[in-house]
């Protein structure tokens, strides 16, 4: 897909939680403050979030920028920092 | 020499007869047939009834079969919470498995063709690997020993069971999960096995028939638990019977036909009798591979002769792939878990669709109807002679033929 405009921090939050969603985790629980292992989110999760920003936002997301991601605030905030 | 019995405790299956062991026996008992349109499918198999939309995401549907069979199996042998009841790093898995997630597989070629590497999926690999259901199975039931999967074809189950049984008698495991799963009606495997000449234009599983024209490809998983006898009795749990022997040859004769005189097919099932302690004499039922090839059911035949002498004409043979068609890896862990049933209910379920023995096919294949098996013990038999005793075949493309006596 091509990438014709920076993303919005709003768009890329929205994107990263429908895809936890999409991947199994509770949308129920999806607080900043809910640690990964609560929403079962693991390394594998997490590349493939990576995946689907790079396609649809274009971010070049390095999966191991998330190894002391703790909980779900943690990751959004390493994400949203690939944003210029 | 013989060697110590396996004991089993539980039993799962999912089959395209329905999901469940004793629906896998209980409908093949009455001459009910799962196959539909030229194929065995699992039609009634939901994943989201065994597993989270998770676990589902992350497994293709041969592990998802496992699973389900699995959880069948445990919660029959008592696991309490279906968690292992020794020291996890004493209880391992063994399966079979002929191909794994080809269906991802396959997809996933289109995309790297059609929108590069970047595009194709990161679980690809963990999610097709032919090893994926021992790790899943790992994961949901908290065992911790050695666990793998076993490919060679259609034997790959009925050697995994073996391997079980052999890591039970060398102590290197308590208890271990044994069976094995397949799910690669796919388009494309279903055209390979065509081409090869294995399946039946017909679209009709005739085992032994002389109208038969090749085998049913099919979908389906078997499970058991096994453990060590005295470890189950300590522990109370049910024995249901016993995995008491197991052979295995290889025909080092063609890649994908048997070799017709059956001779080394019958040194498996001899192997396998020896090693339980039997004599030919002394089998019950056999649980024939029964393909409905041309080429399985002549060699079988001439097997079973060899091995069982004159005692073959004098005992039930019958084909289970006549109801669910042939799941491949899968095939030799469901017909294990129907050997065991048809043992315990006394009943020899038919072989469906035997209208017309061929010629020189001249056992009693069951045909049509079920038939009562003798009761153990009621002859004057000695001692440990009151079981009843069952050879199970599995000959794969490659010459593997893998063994089982299972008695209960």
């Amino acid at each position: 897909m091509e990438i014709t405009s920076s993303p919005t921090i709003e768009a890329v939050g929205v994107r990263i939680v429908e895809a936890l969603v999409e991947f199994g985790a509770d949308p129920d629980m999806m607080q900043s403050e809910t640690t990964l292992e609560q929403l079962e989110i693991d390394s594998l999760d997490l590349f493939e979030l990576a995946q689907i920003l790079h396609q649809e936002f274009g971010l070049e997301i390095n999966p191991e920028d998330f190894q002391d991601a703790l909980t779900l605030g943690d990751a959004q905030r390493i994400l949203l920092g690939y944003i210029k | 020499m013989s060697g110590a019995a396996a004991a089993i405790t539980g039993v799962g299956a999912v089959t395209p007869l329905g999901i469940g062991a004793d629906t896998l026996y209980e409908r093949w008992r009455d001459g009910v047939c799962g196959l539909e349109d030229g194929v065995g499918r699992c039609g009634q198999f939901d994943p989201l009834s065994f597993m989270s939309r998770k676990e589902a995401r992350r497994t293709e549907r041969f592990a998802q079969f496992g699973l389900a069979a699995c959880e069948e199996a445990v919660m029959q042998a008592g696991w309490p919470d279906g968690r292992p009841p020794y020291e996890p790093e004493r209880v391992g898995c063994v399966l079979g498995v002929s191909f794994g997630g080809t269906q991802v597989l396959f997809d996933q070629y289109q995309t790297l063709q059609r929108d590069g590497p970047e595009a194709v999926w990161p679980l690809t690999v963990p999610v097709s690997m032919p090893n994926a259901t021992p790790a899943v199975l790992a994961m949901a039931h908290g065992f911790r020993g050695e666990a793998k999967s076993i490919a060679s074809a259609c034997s790959s189950s009925a050697q995994a069971i073996g391997d079980g049984v052999r890591m039970l008698r060398e102590d290197v495991a308590d208890a271990v999960i044994v069976g094995g799963t397949e799910a690669c009606l796919t388009p494309f495997l279903i055209a390979a096995f065509k081409m090869a000449g294995a399946l039946s234009p017909s679209g009709v599983c005739r085992p032994f028939d002389r109208r038969r024209d090749g085998f049913i490809m099919a979908e389906g998983a078997g499970i058991l638990i096994l453990e060590q006898e005295e470890k189950a009795r300590a522990r109370g749990g049910e024995i249901l019977g016993y995995v008491s022997g197991y052979g295995s040859t290889t025909d080092g004769h063609h890649l994908t036909a048997p070799a017709a005189d059956g001779m080394v097919c019958a040194c498996a099932i001899l192997g396998a009798l020896a090693d339980a302690g039997r004599k030919p004499e002394e089998v019950d039922y056999v649980n024939a591979h029964g393909t409905s090839t041309d080429a399985n059911d002549r060699a079988e035949t001439n097997a079973l002769k060899l091995a069982l002498g004159q005692h073959a004409h004098c005992i039930p043979v019958s084909s289970t792939k006549s109801v669910v068609g042939h799941s491949i890896g899968g095939a030799g862990a469901v017909e294990a878990v129907a050997t065991l049933l048809t043992l315990r209910h006394g009943v020899v379920p038919p072989t469906v669709g035997l209208q017309d023995p061929d010629e020189g096919l001249d056992l009693d294949y069951v045909p049509n109807s079920a038939v009562s098996l003798a009761r153990r013990g009621e002859d004057g038999r000695a001692d440990g002679a009151n079981r009843r005793v069952a050879v199970s075949n599995s000959f794969a493309f490659g010459g593997h033929n893998a063994v089982l006596v299972i008695e209960a």
